[in-house]
Order: C-alpha cells, then structure tokens, then sequence
C-alpha cells in the first residue's frame, strides 16, 4: 500500500511528544495515586524490619515451610535477615511488579481503546496525525509515567530506610525499582499489540492482565516442577530477577524492553490497519 | 486537485461490518465549494459514510476521493485540508476547551490562534470549563470551533446542530453561508429536513445504506409529500380523497382520512371540495413518511 510521505514517516516525534504530553497531563495525579500506596507499604516493610530481623520464631517458620514453596517465592530464611532480602520477598516479588504492570496496562488499554470508547480518537484522527504516532504517544507517555511512579517509589523507600537506619543501599533500591521498568513495559507492549487487534477495552485490559496472571504462575510453578519449566522460559517474571539482590540484569532488562518494544510495534501496525469504529 | 474537481468523489463504496450492512454501493459527487446535505434517517450509514471517507474505517470495496487524495492511504494529507464535527462531540472529560484547541493547533502546526478565538466568542463557547463539565450544546460550540479553526477546504458536519438553542442554530446557518461565500466545501450530515432544507445547495439521501438520491435543493420541495388529516361529514369524502393519485399510506377511519400527499395540494383540495369538510389539517410529514412517499417506487436504485 503506497501511503505519502508524512504518513510514512515513521514517526514525527513533535507530534508524539505533543500527543504524549496530553496523556500525561491526564494522568498527572498518577504518581500520587499509584506511586504513593506502593511506597506507603514498602515505607512500612522498611519500618518493621528491624523488630523482624532478630526474631528468631520468624526464621524457624520460615525454615519449616517446604523447600519448593522457599524456591517458588523466592525466600529462605535468610531471606528475613537482610533488609534486601526481606524487601525483595515482601515488595519486588509481587506487589511492585503487579502495580507497574497493572498501571501500564490501564494507561495504555486507555490511552487507545479508551480513547476510541470516549470519542476522543475522533477528533485526535480528524487532525493530520497518524495511527502509528498515537500508539507511540501512549506508550511514551505511559512510561514517562511509570517512571514518575517509581521515583515517587524509589525517594520514599530509601528515605524509610535511613531514617529506619536499616542499612538499606540506595543502590539497591535503585536496581530493585529500575528492574520493575522493563518489566512493565514489556506487558505495555503485550497491550498495545492487542489495542491494534479489538477496540474493546475490557478484553484488551482482562487478556493482558490474564497474561501478566499466567506468566507469574509459570514462573513459580515452573520452579516447583521440571514438567511446566519450560514454561519459565516463555514467562516475562523469568527475566526479572531480583535486581535489590543482585543487581540489575541489564541483559535480560534489554530483552524485556525489546520484547515490548516489537510487541508495541505490531500493535502500532495493527492499530493503523483496523476500523475506528 | 483542480479548482474544479470534486471536494469528494466515491465509486461504488461499500463498508460491511461483518454481516452487518454500513454502505453499499454509494457511487456521490460533492462538488468543491458547495453545500452538500447528507440526509438520512438514524442508522441510514452516513455517519459510517464519513468516518470511511476520513479514513478511519477502510472500506470493504469501492473507491473514496476527498480533495483529490485517497483518505485511507493518503490520510495525512487529506486531513491537513479538512475538518471533521463528529456526531456527539466529545473529548477527554479533564481537557478545558482551550486546552483542546490548543493541543489540535500544535498537532495541526497551526501558528495562527485568531480564527479559534474569534468562532470561540461568536458561538459564546465556554473555553475554560473541562469537557466533561459542559451541557451537549456546549461542547457541541467547541466542536463547530475545532472543526473550522484551520479554514480548512472541506468540512465534515454530524448532525452539527444537534443540542444547540435556537439563536446559536441560526448563527451556525449563517456561519454556513459564509463558508459558502468563502469557497468551503461543506458535507452536512443530518436526519432534519428542514434544516438540509435551508442550509444545502443539493442533497444526497441514504437509505438502509444505500443513496436513493441525488439532486438540487430546489428540487426536493417539489417532491416534498405532507401529512393531511381530513374529516368530513360524511365517509364519501374520506374514500375520495383516499383514490386520489398521489395519495400513499391512506387510511380512512368513517369520516376521517389521513394521507402521505406528493401531488400537487390544489388537487387534494379540489377533490375534497366536493364535499363537507369538517376540520382540515396539513403537516410536513416525518422523514420516514417522506422516504416512503418519494421512494417506495424504487427501492434503492437510486443514483448509487
């Protein structure tokens, strides 16, 4: 299909820039309404750390919990005797990842699908801007976003941990909370690919969050059992690790951004074939 | 595009949702600089007639030119020359008018603001209050200001005066005849009569999807049926003015008669001098008795 030049440009980015920036303006009290109750609990994890460290009823619970159940979450005993450990078990096995995820599959499920349902892509499409530049104005706006989020996140949790004198490395935390990123934005991608198939909203946000559901389960089942590890390997959460721990993967955190970025592309592609409705 | 090609040229367009029909087979001419009036009753295709010619649905066959260009490979370009009132205006609730207009300036590179500012104050819009805040008829002011904020060449209308009082109707029509003055090309799509009546210099009307008609404005009142409820004093009246030619739909009820007329009034009048007539009563009839009057002779073969 021969299309003129501006449509072909790959993308004007004056135009996604602007676009991006009236979704951000829509989602402006994000980090406040997503970032803040996050932090508010993982400020709450730091603060009982302390009167948990030393317990040492909480150690033998946890080492009388079946070996697979450890490994499947993750945690040891030792787990409960680092502040890192205990944050990665209590914050960034679960809780953090669910809420990046969870925000970057609404904001973009909204910024397209939402859009569509509430008018607003009418009048975005009656402009001379093309498909592909409304979808990468979601996508940079939903991460510009998230990382908004996360600073909140990050600030507040490393302040907790000073003030709790728990010797919690601000580096950590910056790995912890940078790891959530590529991880978040490869579900963005996941829903910006289905956005390009349905306009529904509710089944692009129930198949993506399915998705983001299943792919935890793989992975922690595929650690109880060799019979759905190959699971693990199809599953995002494989490639997430535990950045508070051991650092940020920066391979396997290319691999994630890379995955969502040719997701995100697909979409974009799709999203310029099909009917707005 | 030459200064006399057509503002929107289609060919046998067709748009099938699935199983479900949209258009079929719309083969229109909308000259440049005219007022075209798309009338139709609700669910008749002309919103999924423009939205396929803005090139957000891509048409299932047929051919679609608007200003020369192919809307769905050329979309850029065809919508830096036109403006487009969807039906229902609406935006994101947060976003203020102004706040609006603006984004659409920057997303259309427009460096001039003056002519938003001044639809803005003649339709009295409400520029600082968030969309989702305004009444129907406010947000529909913002919609008109949009849509002709970058003097674009051609203007697609929705049912543009949908929730508008009647003063801001009568400057929307005598907005209409200045961009008639200025050479715009305007594609009004309604489902009112009488407001397509006034404002267009032709019509173009669909009917489950299909146009069953082309033609001048002028031409329309001629062919225009009316509603006539006529009780006599006695039931031969009734039954003569139902025989009469011209006369569709009767239905005669002992004294009373009610017909969809397309003859000439004079005739009516004349038969049904002939005897007592009790009470007498004329009325432009609905659309759809319109449609039926003017086309039950021939279903959907029409210019399309």
């Amino acid at each position: 299909m021969m299309r003129d030049a501006r449509s072909s440009a790959l993308l004007r980015p004056a135009v996604v820039a602007r676009l991006a920036r009236h979704i951000v303006a829509r989602r402006r009290l994000a980090p406040l309404t997503w970032g803040l109750p996050l932090s508010l609990m993982s400020v709450f994890v730091v603060a009982i750390f302390p009167s948990i460290e030393n317990a040492s009823g909480v150690r033998e619970l946890v080492d009388s919990y079946p070996e697979a159940l450890k490994e499947a979450f993750d945690f040891s005993a030792e787990s409960f005797a680092t502040i890192e450990g205990y944050m990665a078990a209590e914050v960034f096995s679960l809780i953090g990842p669910l809420v990046a995820c969870a925000f970057l599959i609404r904001a973009i499920s909204d910024a397209t699908c939402g859009a569509q349902a509430r008018g607003t892509l009418d009048v975005l499409l009656s402009a001379p801007v093309t498909r592909r530049e409304i979808a990468a104005g979601a996508l940079l706006a939903g991460s510009v976003v998230l990382l908004a989020i996360l600073l909140v996140f990050a600030v507040l949790t490393a302040l907790a941990g000073a003030i709790a004198g728990v010797g919690l490395a601000v580096a950590d935390v910056a790995a912890g909370t940078a790891a959530l990123f590529p991880l978040a934005f490869f579900f963005a991608g996941l829903t910006l690919a289905l956005a390009g198939a349905t306009s529904r909203a509710g089944l692009v946000g129930g198949v993506a969050a399915g998705t983001l559901l299943a792919m935890y389960l793989a992975e922690v089942l595929g650690s109880f059992s060799g019979a759905v590890d190959v699971l693990r390997t199809l599953s995002a959460f494989h490639y997430y690790g535990s950045a508070i721990e051991e650092g940020l993967d920066v391979a396997a955190s290319a691999g994630l951004v890379g995955a969502g970025l040719v997701l995100a592309v697909a979409g974009a592609l799709l999203f310029e074939r099909r009917d707005i409705g | 595009m030459t200064a006399t090609a057509p503002a929107v040229e289609t060919t046998a367009l067709t748009k099938r949702f699935g199983r479900h029909r949209g258009i079929e087979d719309v083969t229109l001419t909308v000259r440049a600089g005219e007022v075209f009036g798309f009338l139709g009753p609700n669910g008749a295709g002309k919103t999924t007639m423009i939205r396929t010619l803005l090139g957000l649905l891509a048409p299932t066959a047929g051919r679609a030119r608007v200003l020369g260009l192919d809307p769905h490979r050329d979309g850029v370009r065809v919508r830096e020359r036109v403006g487009n009132l969807p039906a229902e205006f609406a935006f994101d609730d947060g976003v203020t008018g102004a706040g609006l207009l603006d984004l659409l300036g920057d997303l259309r590179g427009l460096g001039d603001r003056t002519r938003a500012t001044a639809l803005a104050e003649r339709f009295d819009a409400d520029l600082t209050r968030p969309m989702g805040d305004l009444s129907r008829g406010n947000r529909q002011k913002i919609g008109i200001v949009q849509a002709l904020a970058h003097r674009p060449a051609l203007v697609f209308m929705d049912e543009p005066t949908a929730g508008l009082d009647p003063l801001m109707q009568e400057e929307f029509e005598r907005l209409v005849g200045e961009l008639r003055d200025e050479g715009t090309t305007v594609f009004l799509s309604s489902h009112n009569l009488t407001e397509v009546d006034r404002l267009c210099d032709r019509v173009g009307v669909i009917r489950n999807g299909r146009l069953v008609a082309e033609e001048a404005i002028g031409d329309l009142p001629a062919r225009a049926a009316r509603r006539v409820v006529i009780e006599f004093a006695s039931p031969e009246g009734a039954q003569a003015v139902a025989a009469l030619p011209g006369a569709t739909t009767p239905r005669v009820d002992g004294c009373r008669v009610t017909v969809t007329f397309t003859g000439a009034l004079d005739d009516l009048l004349a038969a049904a001098a002939h005897h007592p007539v009790v009470d007498l009563e004329v009325s432009r009839p609905t659309l759809e008795e319109t449609f039926r009057a003017f086309y039950d002779d021939r279903p959907d073969a029409g210019d399309g």
